[in-house]
């Protein structure tokens, strides 16, 4: 006897048609039944909300995404394939550490979109921030939460140097590359030279191979995207399939909320700095001086743009370096992080103190929508249950939809 | 509330039937029945890899495994074995990029957290392997082989070196 069942599970019951799944069928198409009316709805065109012209441009602001690839003027080897090799190999390398055990992945995990999902970072020891992912770190102007650096490959070295972090040293590091035959080959390739006898301009290049490397983490395109660019084009049927709680919630982001006055761009980050209203304390028990000390260190670090390592003659690039020290209400400010892929990134805030996005939305100050600043508000923003749902709606189409499932749970609900 | 209950549901229904008529239940350790890209018979170096992991060949079974993950680069499988064989000759650098490779791939891959865990431990980094064995203990609602031989080899290690 045919049975309906076998049109939808062919393939399943070709083989398997015997008493014992007959026995079972009455359950089974129960069961079925049960599962088909508890799917959600399909995906399909749904509604608009009527974004007015000033909205819309707010929107476009947002991308195109990704961004054009830009060389970094400061780094002969960006964008050289040669020397991305080098520092993939070298982004997973525990020798760089001087444990021996720590590498820069153990931190920046990619199964954790590179950051580690600890409140604060554990290299050598337990350092005093949370680990920033370093997905689409080469759109910043500023690196680290404090600024402390103004170019990658600096800030790439920042933690090889680090006594809590990598705990290695310029020997260390040079040692290794002018020892390991694999390394020394890699190297060569990349730079068009055998590594130098010089082991800071050697721990220098380092840093150039894995700012090259991590230039190519980039995050994918996100539903948003998608949206942002239909309306581009003026495409209404195509922005219709945005779902329309996350078409809210981006309205609330870049008008009440407040939100895009820091969360500015296509990274969805000012690249500036703004007290967060979270004070944390170092490991001496100071307060954490946050962009204030990240301006001190900049200034004394031998690696910034204006220092003797940078590739770049013009230091044209080294304009905002010498602006920096001029900067106002710096003491207890943080760099805005970008959003993208920010369900996958929990917990959140430089001391990594806010376990959930919902929890961020309850305790982060308000932006001023009608001046565009944001960070220095007067207080957490008055959202309503309602309001944090649809922002939490938007909030989780900024990470890629292959990626989404492997957001927490809790990234995007509130409980 | 309705929308949870329902996405809940639906997914206890998805599991319950992949469990019903799904792939048998792999070796553990090694493999996992959903980070094969969907579809991919499986690649000829793929399974010379294999036969060269049963003799211990790790030279061969590395270069196997790399051609495998040349082939395709998604299949997070190949990715575990190319890593645990550089480990196996000694390469920790080739070893921790194609395990991490693998957990991004596949973020649940059991065997991935096993042996990145024992590859930390081969590093003298005990809370990378304890986070791993963290994971596992995660995944691993009623136990399983990965979570029980990272344990085991924690427990060496900290027995060896003296840590809490």
């Amino acid at each position: 006897m045919a049975l309906p069942l076998r049109r939808v599970c062919r393939c399943r019951f070709a083989d398997a048609a015997d008493c014992t799944i007959r026995s079972k069928l009455p359950v089974l198409l129960l069961f079925f039944g049960l599962c088909i009316a508890l799917q959600p709805a399909p995906a399909g065109a749904q509604d608009l909300l009527a974004f007015t012209p000033q909205e819309i441009e707010r929107i476009l602001a947002h991308g195109p995404w990704p961004q054009p690839a830009v060389p970094d003027p400061s780094n002969r080897v960006s964008g050289n394939a040669q020397a991305i090799a080098l520092g993939e190999r070298l982004f997973f390398s525990p020798r760089l550490s001087g444990s021996g055990g720590v590498l820069c992945a153990s931190c920046h995990e990619p199964w954790r979109a590179y950051s580690d999902g600890r409140n604060r970072g554990v290299g050598v020891e337990p350092v005093d921030r949370n680990t920033q992912s370093v997905v689409n770190v080469r759109l910043n102007r500023w690196f680290g939460w404090d600024g402390a650096n103004d170019n990658l490959w600096a800030q790439s070295i920042r933690p090889l140097l680090a006594r809590r972090e990598m705990r290695s040293s310029a020997a260390h590091v040079a040692a290794l590359l002018r020892g390991d035959p694999d390394l020394a080959l890699l190297y060569r390739n990349a730079f068009g030279a055998p590594p130098p006898a010089n082991d800071e301009a050697l721990l220098v290049d380092v840093g150039k191979a894995l700012a090259a490397y991590l230039e190519t983490l980039v995050s994918g395109r996100t539903p948003f995207d998608d949206f942002r660019d239909a309306l581009a084009r003026g495409d209404p049927a195509a922005a219709a399939r945005y779902p329309l709680w996350a078409q809210r919630g981006l309205r609330i982001f870049i008008g009440e909320g407040g939100c895009a006055g820091c969360h500015a761009g296509p990274n969805f980050s000012d690249a500036a700095f703004h007290r967060s209203g979270i004070a944390s304390r170092l490991e001496n028990g100071d307060a954490d001086p946050g962009r204030r000390g990240g301006i001190r260190k900049l200034l004394q670090s031998r690696y910034k743009l204006l220092g003797p390592f940078s590739d770049d003659p013009s230091r044209a690039a080294a304009r905002v370096t010498r602006q920096a020290s001029s900067e106002q209400d710096a003491a207890g400010a943080f760099r805005t992080p970008g959003l993208r892929q920010v369900t996958l990134t929990a917990p959140y805030m430089h001391d990594g103190s806010l376990a959930t996005l919902c929890e961020v939305l309850s305790r982060h100050p308000a932006g001023d929508p009608a001046s565009g600043s944001g960070g220095t508000g007067p207080g957490p923003v008055a959202l309503t249950a309602e309001d944090r749902r649809d922002l939490l709606a938007f909030l989780g189409t900024l990470t890629e939809a292959d990626a989404r499932r492997f957001a927490g749970a809790n990234a995007t609900e509130c409980r | 509330m309705l929308n949870l209950l329902k996405a809940t549901l639906s997914a206890a229904c998805l599991m319950a039937l992949a469990g019903f008529w799904g792939p048998p239940a792999y070796a553990a350790g090694t493999e996992s029945p959903t980070s094969a890209p969907a579809g991919a018979a499986e690649d000829p170096n793929y399974a010379a890899g294999k036969q060269a992991l049963a003799a211990s060949d790790w030279k061969a079974a590395a270069d196997d495994f790399g051609k495998a993950v040349q082939n395709q680069p998604g299949n997070a499988n190949a990715q575990n074995l190319l890593a645990y064989s550089y480990r196996k000759l000694g390469n920790l650098d080739m070893a921790f990029r194609h395990y991490n490779e693998a957990l991004r791939l596949d973020p649940d891959h059991r065997g991935a957290h096993e042996y990145i865990g024992e590859a930390y431990l081969m590093a003298g980094n005990l809370p990378k392997a304890e986070e791993h064995l963290a994971a596992l203990d995660r995944l691993c609602m009623f136990g399983c082989e990965e979570y029980r031989t990272l344990k085991k080899a924690v427990a060496d290690y900290k027995q060896k070196s003296g840590a809490k």
